[in-house]
């Protein structure tokens, strides 16, 4: 196995797409441990809730220092290495066989390479007991375009019994993505947390929540409306209400809200910044 | 460098000259921005693909128009005809107190 087919079999297992195979993964751990010099016959366990996981994790912490996970620390032999009875994560053990490579080291490479199967088959996280490894799967996660949790139309994490919900990296309450309409203006401006506020103030709707809240109209010129609305604790929302150039087939002429940096004067100022211009340097000669 | 041209959320600025360091593409369809929410996107249209040049410097697109009458088609808004010129494609952007960042339609 050369490193580069390693290292491509790694980044293919951190995608966490890959379907669970549990009996795969039994065999991995299975003689991962024995590799790691552990004597005792060992059962691996796959844990279907996060009350078990806790369980576990506590027997885990209650294991002797004789345990499979003292054997397999000896194994890791790293120093910075987190405690033997936390809870091993697959995905940062399995780096060690590429590690282990590039340092011409065969029998660890060997070792490690076991714990990058079992990711490859769905296992994430293991707690190690005397006579047990228990192990849950790889969650579900739903990004953004930069590497962020997010999913606008439900839970952006899930592993076993746990959802989380996330916009855009920000971990919200379930509602704030499922049933926006249960957001009210009452509600944004209890809401204490700066980051939580903003996200409920995009999914209320920028451009609602400035009417609604009674947003000051700052300025207006042929370019537009600039609009601005301070909120507690946090930097002004200011948006320019800009007209479509195009109307729609009916003849109507739809509005639309951008956000622009809270040290806009004026719509047109607004307006030009919205294309990195200069309020000068904007003047088209032809708009659609 | 002033904005003369405007479809939507795309501007198109003339400039003087295009980077020497843009590479030329040639491509079957030349597509200015996508509308990731639509589906709809701000093009080149076919029939004008010979009387341009497409350059392209760090993800930014240049374009130079040989001839005059090159149109901009969007599903949406009324057609752009560009002159002749050398242009560089902009895209309307929007504030966050986290970033930045382009407006989708």
């Amino acid at each position: 196995m050369s490193l580069t087919d390693l290292r491509q079999r790694y980044d293919q297992a951190c995608t966490f797409t890959q379907p669970v195979n549990p009996e795969k993964v039994a065999l991995a751990l299975q003689q991962w441990i024995k590799d790691c010099g552990y004597k005792k016959s060992i059962i691996v366990t796959e844990l279907k809730d996060w009350k078990n996981a806790a369980w576990a994790a506590m027997d885990a912490w209650a294991a002797s220092a004789a345990s499979a996970a003292s054997a397999a620390m000896d194994a890791w032999d790293a120093s910075a290495a987190s405690a033997a009875r936390d809870a091993w994560d697959a995905s940062w053990l399995s780096a060690l066989t590429i590690g282990s490579e590039e340092i011409k080291n065969p029998k660890e490479q060997k070792l490690w390479e076991n714990i990058l199967v079992a990711l490859e088959n769905g296992c994430w996280l293991m707690w190690i007991t005397d006579d047990t490894i228990f192990w849950i799967p790889l969650p579900e996660i739903h990004i953004d375009g930069q590497n962020r949790p997010h999913n606008e139309k439900g839970y952006a994490f899930k592993s076993l019994d746990l959802t989380e919900y996330f916009w855009h990296g920000i971990l919200v309450d379930e509602y704030v993505i499922m049933r926006s309409s249960e957001i009210t203006i009452k509600n944004i401006e209890a809401e204490a947390n700066t980051e939580v506020r903003r996200v409920k103030i995009e999914r209320y709707g920028q451009d609602k929540y400035l009417k609604d809240s009674g947003a000051e109209l700052i300025h207006n010129d042929v370019f537009g409306k600039l609009w601005r609305k301070e909120i507690a604790d946090d930097e002004p929302l200011v948006m320019v209400e800009l007209l479509n150039s195009t109307p729609e087939p009916t003849g109507e002429i739809k509005t639309y809200f951008l956000r622009v940096p809270p040290d806009m004067k004026t719509a047109h100022e607004a307006v030009a910044w919205t294309f990195d211009k200069k309020q000068i340097d904007y003047a088209p000669i032809f708009q659609s | 460098m002033k904005l003369e041209y405007r479809q939507g959320d795309v501007g198109i600025d003339k400039i003087d000259s295009i980077p020497s360091e843009a590479k030329l593409e040639k491509r079957d369809r030349v597509i200015l921005a996508y509308g990731e929410v639509t589906g709809h996107c701000h093009e080149i249209a076919v029939e004008d693909l010979e009387k341009i040049e497409l350059f392209m410097l760090d993800g930014k697109m240049y374009l130079n128009v040989k001839e005059d009458g090159v149109r901009v088609t969007h599903q949406e808004h009324a057609v752009i005809t560009l002159p002749i010129g050398n242009y560089e494609v902009t895209h309307q952007r929007e504030y966050t107190p986290e970033a930045i960042r382009n407006v989708l339609d």
